[in-house]
């Protein structure tokens, strides 16, 4: 057994100078220095499409075998595809309804405040990541395609979440659930003004920060976005008000956040 | 090959960890990944079994780390100080240590954990966001009852054999 032999001697000077470097990278990384953002968005870039490509004969795989169970099913068996498919596009356009009507209601209210026009991008998910401090997803649109931090993320006309880096020709986003999310809402016919923030207990509800002093819901208010200085566009849906009595209420997402093999992003000019 | 597989065995399972973090598993509704960190153990694990083992001097380990970084949208350097903690208590206890006993083994990587845990939450309060404490600790206990699993899942001749 060695005790103090040179080996574990470079052992303990390697594990020093890698803290050293991994604490410098750290601190360049966080500071946003201009240099380093285009080393990063390059090495994060060549990652994430490089672990895309490793994947891929396994993602494959999965939808070898999903396509062999499909082949062996009854004919008459509805394909639930489909049906997933038609719920969606149904529930898209029942969104989109109420959005517009949404941000009808406002614009009748507030007559003479600018109005927005904001470009939208489809986008695919590459990636889901998890880990104890926050649940990512990983796009395959950045920076050149005109990606912003902040952009919201949306599917069928439901915010899902917000972009939180950018890349070259990817980005990370993190759903609304997340506690680190924040968004800028009205609710219900009064509008009243909040913040939603993702609630730490569980998924399947979110917070509601920054209420006024006085307020008063209906059960199954619509709780939508509101554009503050540019950060949102109006009227996207966000989740409903789910009343139990009157001082017992809370906010609950409209998305269920299972499907998201395809996203659009909102492009905010800021 | 299968001498060169299994001299970079640890190196290749830390990687595949990492890359395979994206697959989803769930589990209550909660990612794998939310319950343990397995590259943690791996580390750990792998160190201890053989106290030659350096991640090619250092490099490899710190290679994974950018990648789990990236992947996770961490700042970089966030994982490589975690992975390096380990690395060195890990490290620390093949030097000092006689003969193999399990549960001071498990007791010193009980111990690795909670620096590196210490070490993560003053990384991301400093980066400005914000972090549950019950998730960190979930993530704990499940790590700490991990390891002895893998002990025994993971034939020692891999573990005693990967030097690189």
């Amino acid at each position: 057994m060695k005790f103090t032999s040179s080996e574990n001697v470079d052992v303990k000077k390697n594990v020093i100078i890698f803290i050293i470097i991994a604490l410098i990278l750290f601190f360049i990384d966080r500071s946003e220095n201009k240099y380093f953002k285009i080393i990063r968005f390059s090495i994060n870039d060549a990652i994430i499409y490089s672990t895309v490509i490793v994947k891929s004969p396994f993602n494959f795989a999965i939808k070898i075998s999903n396509s062999i169970t499909n082949f062996f099913q009854s004919k008459n068996t509805i394909n639930q595809n489909e049906i997933i498919e038609l719920k969606n596009e149904i529930n898209k356009i029942k969104n989109e309804n109420i959005s517009l009507r949404l941000q009808l209601d406002n614009f009748k209210k507030i007559i003479n405040e600018e109005n927005y026009q904001f470009q939208t991008i489809r986008t695919k998910v590459l990636m889901y990541k998890s880990n104890i401090l926050q649940e990512t997803i990983i796009i395959n649109k950045g920076e050149k395609d005109g990606v912003n931090v902040g952009d919201p993320l949306i599917k069928n006309n439901v915010l899902v979440g917000k972009v939180i880096k950018t890349n070259f020709k990817s980005s990370h986003g993190i759903l609304i659930t997340n506690i680190n999310s924040r968004v800028p809402v009205k609710i219900g016919d009064k509008s009243y003004r909040a913040i939603v923030v993702g609630n730490p207990n569980t998924e399947k509800r979110l917070n509601l920060e920054f209420l006024p002093k006085e307020f008063s819901f209906n059960d199954g208010d619509y709780i939508y976005t509101t554009n503050i200085n540019n950060i949102m566009p109006e009227g996207i849906l966000v989740g409903r008000m789910i009343l139990k009595d009157k001082n017992n209420f809370f906010a609950s997402p409209l998305y269920d956040f299972n499907q998201m093999d395809y996203l659009t992003i909102i492009t905010m000019k800021r | 090959m299968f001498t060169f597989f299994k001299k970079y065995i640890a190196s290749i399972f830390l990687l595949v960890s990492v890359i395979a973090g994206s697959v989803n598993i769930d589990i209550l509704n909660k990612s794998i990944s939310y319950y343990f960190n397995l590259q943690l153990i791996l580390i750990y694990l792998f160190k201890i079994s053989n106290p030659s083992l350096n991640f090619g001097k250092g490099v490899y380990l710190f290679l994974i780390s950018i990648i789990n970084d990236s992947l996770n949208g961490l700042f970089f350097g966030t994982s490589a100080i975690l992975y390096f903690i380990v690395f060195a208590v890990a490290a620390f206890q093949s030097t000092i240590k006689l003969r193999s006993i399990f549960i001071s083994e498990w007791f010193s990587f009980g111990l690795s954990l909670i620096l590196a845990y210490l070490a993560y939450y003053a990384l991301i309060s400093f980066s400005g966001k914000d972090l549950i404490f019950l998730n960190i600790f979930i993530n704990f206990s499940f790590t700490l009852i991990g390891y002895p699993l893998l002990w025994f899942i993971i034939p020692k001749s891999y573990l005693n054999n990967a030097i690189r």
